[in-house]
């Protein structure tokens, strides 16, 4: 990764604007990903991540830069999503929230991990009861609310919360969830 | 330890979707903090919980969108550029890396297959699907081959000799094979791409996007050197006093003794231009025999533009430059109707276009750009002649 930060920095800096495409290409998707820890929220994460890329461009971060990119650009997004949610995070658990964290830390590069993560789930979520699965879905995977979902499936809220707690129960060993050494 | 109260797991599920109360959320907290055991289990589904997550954002992203909302945001436009303003027309000049012709793709031949046949290894035609984003070239027995990607691959003929060998995006041809009849090969370029051929005769052949070449494998002594074309190339042709060279490009033939010159002829465009660089050439209408007393002679630096139908040819001085950018990669417009300038993109970048916007067909443009993405063609063009834009795949529908 390092090797493509130095030759796209050198475009940038060379005032070639195709080295501003190939950092987005290379960048987007584990930037939104790193957002999405501290923040949960899949328009708030690409909001953060195109607001940075923004700003690297007309502020000419690039010029301050020498050999890495990633390192910048990844604190910048956890900084700036920190500040964001600091606003709102009333109930949160911080301590267990950063050791989960930072299990997920080291695979946020590697999109081959969540490739077969996706691949693992999708194969546990067939196995689930039809409305548990749409449930699942929907509010995991397509970010809505659970007003929404149970509008959507024409159910009550508190059937959407037992189907998806019945969910979550049955999907959790699905993919390799660490079990965490607590620091008591 | 997995013995969990539906409650409990109620109040995972709330946590977790941010949709918990004051009082569920001490709850939990009361829970989570009862062991050592309970944390790990709340722990755990919140691993779990946030893979999952991230499985969904990648689900929903929409990169094309993310991109162009970038685009759409940044306060300095993403080019470098400068801006000559004149009378009639602004230039917009952008420049980008050249990169194109290190992309233009390194192809191979898959030829084995005309030797099979006549060695008698198939008895009937299979049928070959053939992606439309592929070179291909049409051997003498009408076999379709798929340049494809990649190394070197030879031509052979139908008695099995060499007569072509390609390397990367080149393909040249023997000159040593003896030949007492005429036989076609025929080489097409789809949109996108760009490909360079050498002729029996040495004559290089730089080929454009959208463009069919039908050509002799082997030029015959004493007859002309004569060429088919559809769609725009550049001929560097081989000086031979005694074979004259002629393109057939439609409802015309240009004639030439050895030189550099460039003819556009797609068949949705309403002219044939022949620009010549170097030599001389004359163009006149293919059912009439050469006469150079009828025929219009083209000096260096001239443009013929015959107009289909009409028959037409209007000859006037040329920017040159602007009529072999292509070769290089890079696309340069004068005074250009908006149409054409789609129809250019259409072929250069591969993209299908829908314009909802009338407004644009009646204006002409002045632009330069030597880039590789379309993408960023797009963004500039829509700034500069302020309409909307989205993409949907290869297809790109322009709104007010």
């Amino acid at each position: 990764m390092n090797s493509k930060d130095l030759k796209i920095l050198e475009k940038l800096k060379a005032g070639n604007p195709s080295g501003y495409k190939e950092l987005f290409d290379l960048y987007y998707m584990p930037l939104c990903i790193y957002s999405l820890k501290y923040c949960d929220s899949f328009t708030l994460a690409e909001d953060i991540v195109q607001n940075l890329f923004i700003k690297f461009w007309d502020e000419k971060i690039y010029m301050k830069l020498d050999g890495a990119i990633g390192p910048y650009l990844f604190k910048s997004v956890k900084n700036n999503t920190l500040q964001v949610i600091k606003k709102k995070s009333k109930y949160y658990f911080v301590e267990i929230e950063d050791q989960v964290n930072r299990l997920l830390e080291d695979e946020v590069v590697d999109m081959t991990i969540i490739e077969a993560d996706r691949e693992k789930l999708y194969k546990e979520i067939e196995a689930l009861p039809i409305k548990c699965k749409e449930v699942f879905k929907a509010i995991v995977l397509d970010n809505l609310k659970y007003k929404k979902v149970a509008l959507k499936l024409g159910i009550s809220v508190n059937t959407v919360k037992t189907h998806y707690s019945r969910a979550l129960k049955q999907l959790r060993k699905s993919l390799d969830t660490i079990i965490i050494l607590l620091l008591v | 330890m997995n013995k969990i109260s539906t409650y409990t797991l109620n109040l995972f599920s709330a946590y977790t979707s941010n949709e918990i109360t004051d009082q569920e959320f001490h709850a939990l907290e009361q829970w989570i903090n009862e062991s050592s055991e309970n944390k790990h289990v709340f722990s755990e589904y919140l691993h779990f919980y946030k893979k999952s997550r991230r499985i969904g954002l990648i689900e929903n992203i929409d990169k094309d969108k993310a991109w162009n909302n970038i685009l759409s945001q940044l306060e300095k436009p993403l080019k470098r550029i400068s801006i000559h303003k004149k009378e009639t027309f602004k230039v917009k000049y952008i420049k980008l890396a050249s990169g194109i012709l290190k992309y233009a793709a390194v192809i191979t031949l898959f030829l084995g297959i005309g030797y099979l046949y006549q060695n008698g290894y198939f008895t009937s035609v299979p049928a070959i699907i053939i992606p439309e984003d592929s070179i291909t070239l049409q051997l003498e027995n009408g076999n379709i081959e798929i340049i494809a990607e990649d190394g070197k691959t030879k031509v052979v003929d139908s008695k099995g000799n060499i007569v072509g060998t390609q390397n990367g995006n080149q393909l040249i041809y023997d000159n040593k094979i003896e030949n007492e009849a005429l036989v076609y090969n025929t080489l097409t370029v789809p949109y996108g791409k760009r490909f360079e051929i050498q002729l029996s005769d040495g004559t290089n052949v730089h080929l454009n996007a959208g463009t069919s070449l039908k050509y002799p494998v082997k030029f015959i002594k004493g007859k002309n050197r004569q060429v088919f074309l559809k769609g725009e190339a550049y001929f560097s042709v081989t000086k031979d006093v005694n074979h004259p060279f002629i393109v057939n490009a439609d409802e015309i033939n240009i004639r030439v003794l050895g030189t550099g010159f460039n003819v556009s002829s797609y068949p949705e465009d309403q002219h044939i231009n022949t620009v010549l660089i170097e030599g001389a050439v004359s163009v006149y209408n293919k059912d009439d025999s050469y006469n150079p007393k009828t025929a219009t002679i083209l000096n260096p630096g001239f443009i013929a533009s015959w107009e289909k139908g009409s028959n037409k040819t209007k000859v006037e001085k040329a920017d040159t430059e602007i009529y072999t950018a292509w070769m290089k990669g890079s696309l340069i417009l004068k005074e250009v109707a908006f149409n054409d300038i789609l129809k250019k993109l259409e072929r250069q970048y591969d993209v299908i276009f829908i314009n909802n916007n009338q407004s644009l067909e009646n204006r002409y443009f002045t632009a330069r750009f030597d880039i590789e993405d379309i993408h960023l063609v797009m963004e500039n063009l829509s700034q500069y002649a302020s309409f909307s834009y989205e993409f949907n795949e290869n297809q790109i529908i322009i709104n007010p």
